[in-house]
């Protein structure tokens, strides 16, 4: 058999059977959930009822995106060791989140990250709204990489029209966190997060039963196969990206969101850990299954079907399971871009009507049956917002995108979080300067870098040549936030941190549903 | 606030949390500095010594692929030590603020 020729130009059977299949449980759940959501609790933080384990699932499923299951052995088929620090820099960024940010982030908010600054600070509408734009900003780049992506690769497993995948998508998605809510985000998040890893160990396992199960074996063709040269990170773009991903997953908005959805700050701390768990399992079934790919088919084989690498994984599944395994991979991979899209879309519909329209706008003053309803439509909005840009933005390359989210993470809400739960003299000021600054000054250099100067505007060479600009933004936000806070403390910000410290060891459910 | 008392109170609280604070952040920044040497040296040596990660440590094995494999272990471990950590000590502290200041 020759392996450029695949199946993939024909819709498996397959593939539209175990889609299918999920379709009709991911529809019962939504349908399930729909009759349990009740109050704008119920649709945000699914009742505050979600235990440890389901919550640590929901957590990895929510986190192992396109780029986990898609991206990550892609790149390492292409440039074998270079790309193993982005899997390393993610356990790094969770582990921060386990001893810094998960228990205060729960004890002190209620659905957003915004909610949190709030606690801080008082209710600074202008604070508030920043935090909201920061938080909506990310979302639609997530949701930007997830659709583009998957517009791609269901357009081409699937054999249908990439505005067409995009479509499916957006509406699938739209339905089910319209009625469903952030319950039956977390159930779809669930089996979607049980199935992505038994594919990631069944890949892993085919991959090394191709070598006899020897894996130094394995490590040996794939080194012998060459790198592609401009996919690997030179030395201060690796420290870059080391500090960006790390510090900007500690600190993504949909996966703090997550914390919401338990009943107190320790069953965060213990879901963090299960989801912890899940992705070193993941991760290193997922590497074994690009190492696999780089040994079997080559940087060059799997470039020519993309140049990203984003084929290596359905290419591998096909070359080792036959079409019957690649419908299957397929499928899940769509499950993957169902219930992140789900999570993502909740948690800026959160920041759009909680925090915009009901703290900023209205002032607190909406009940809750009104409250539901602006959820409902920001959600809508959001699906308008993801479909438009999908479509505008088709075959872009998602490593653009990529770029733009992971900076701006770790430069908007890293350094503002970290000193506002931890700094006593920092002041609202300092919060809103940091956040626009690492926000406004990672977009900034996106725009300068390779990937918009080069990738986009066809310019010979970039103004600046750092492709992940995290290592100058994120010291840069801390720099600013502390230096304007200095310039505007006033003695009685510290009575403030006092009451914060002690709700972030202790948590205040009855104190923050009157307050906030 | 408003009375003596109160003050006295909420200082007499605001010791103990600061305390329980202090104990914490105690154990955090000590996994976070483990985890930071090991990260950090990880993402040097991926930065500047790519010769050195590509060397075999046994045949076929190389050291790269060893350290990142537990690079991605390390943090698990250091939040296990954290939550146990956490559920034995730190959670009755809370709750004891929780009666005792009140």
């Amino acid at each position: 058999m020759h392996h450029q020729v695949t199946s993939m130009a024909q819709p498996s059977v397959t593939a539209i059977v175990v889609f299918l299949l999920l379709m009709a449980v991911t529809v019962v759940v939504a349908y399930w959930a729909a009759r349990r959501t009740h109050s704008t609790e119920d649709f945000f933080a699914a009742g505050r009822r979600v235990n440890a384990l389901q919550n640590g699932l929901a957590i990895a499923a929510g986190f192992l995106a396109a780029a986990s299951f898609v991206g990550l052995p892609g790149l390492i088929s292409l440039i074998g060791i270079d790309a193993l620090l982005y899997p390393c820099a993610s356990l790094f960024g969770f582990a921060l989140m386990v001893f810094l940010i998960a228990e205060p982030v729960r004890n002190l908010g209620k659905y957003t990250f915004a909610d949190v600054l709030a606690r801080r600070f008082g209710g600074s509408s202008s604070l508030r709204a920043v935090a909201a734009i920061c938080t909506i900003y990310l979302v639609l780049n997530y949701l930007l990489q997830q659709i583009v992506g998957a517009g791609n690769l269901i357009g081409l497993m699937f054999h249908i029209p990439y505005d067409a995948a995009v479509v499916i998508i957006g509406v699938v998605m739209l339905v089910y966190v319209l009625f469903g809510g952030m319950i039956a985000t977390t159930w779809i998040q669930v089996i979607e997060c049980v199935l992505v890893v038994i594919v990631s160990i069944v890949l892993a396992a085919f991959a090394l039963a191709a070598f006899g199960f020897h894996i130094t074996a394995m490590f040996k063709a794939a080194a012998a196969q060459d790198s592609v040269a401009a996919l690997t990170p030179g030395p201060i773009e690796s420290i870059s990206v080391a500090l960006s991903v790390g510090l900007g997953v500690a600190s993504l908005p949909h996966v703090l969101m997550r914390f919401y959805t338990v009943p107190d700050a320790r069953t965060a701390r213990r879901s963090l850990f299960h989801a912890m768990t899940i992705l070193v399992i993941f991760f290193l079934m997922i590497c074994i299954t690009g190492f696999g790919a780089r040994a079997l088919l080559g940087p060059r084989v799997i470039q020519s079907a993309d140049p990203g690498g984003n084929m290596a994984v359905p290419l591998l599944a096909e070359r080792l399971g036959g079409t019957l395994f690649l419908g299957f991979v397929a499928a899940i991979f769509f499950a993957v871009i169902l219930a992140v899209t789900m999570g993502l879309a909740i948690t800026g519909a959160a920041a759009l009507s909680h925090d915009i329209w009901v703290n900023v706008v209205c002032r607190g003053q909406v009940n809750n049956r009104q409250q539901l309803v602006v959820a409902r439509i920001a959600t809508v909005l959001l699906f308008v917002a993801s479909i438009t840009l999908g479509i505008l933005f088709r075959g872009q390359n998602i490593a653009f995108l990529v770029g733009l989210s992971t900076a701006a993470a770790a430069s908007a809400n890293f350094p503002v979080l970290i000193l506002a739960l931890f700094w006593r003299r920092l002041t609202t000021a300092g919060a809103i300067s940091g956040m626009i600054a690492g926000l406004g000054v990672s977009v900034l250099m996106i725009y300068l870098s390779p990937l918009v100067q080069v990738g986009i505007l066809h310019h010979a060479a970039p103004v600046i040549g750092l492709r992940t600009p995290g290592l100058v933004t994120c010291p840069f936000a801390f720099l600013v936030a502390i230096a304007v806070s200095f310039a505007t403390y006033r003695e009685t910000d510290s009575q403030r941190y006092e009451e914060m410290q002690r709700r972030m060891l202790m948590g205040a459910e009855e104190h923050a549903e009157a307050a906030v | 606030m408003s009375t003596g008392g109160a003050a006295r109170a909420a200082s007499s609280s605001g010791t103990a949390v600061r305390e329980i604070v202090r104990r914490q952040m105690r154990v955090s920044l000590l996994l976070i500095a483990i985890m930071l040497v090991c990260y950090f040296t990880f993402a040097l040596l991926m930065a500047f010594a790519k010769g050195f990660l590509a060397r075999e440590i046994v045949d076929g094995l190389p050291l790269g692929i060893v350290l990142s494999f537990l690079l991605m272990v390390i943090p698990w471990v250091l939040a296990w030590i954290y939550v146990s950590w956490a559920n034995r000590h730190h959670d009755k502290a809370c709750d004891q603020l929780g009666h005792g200041g009140m």
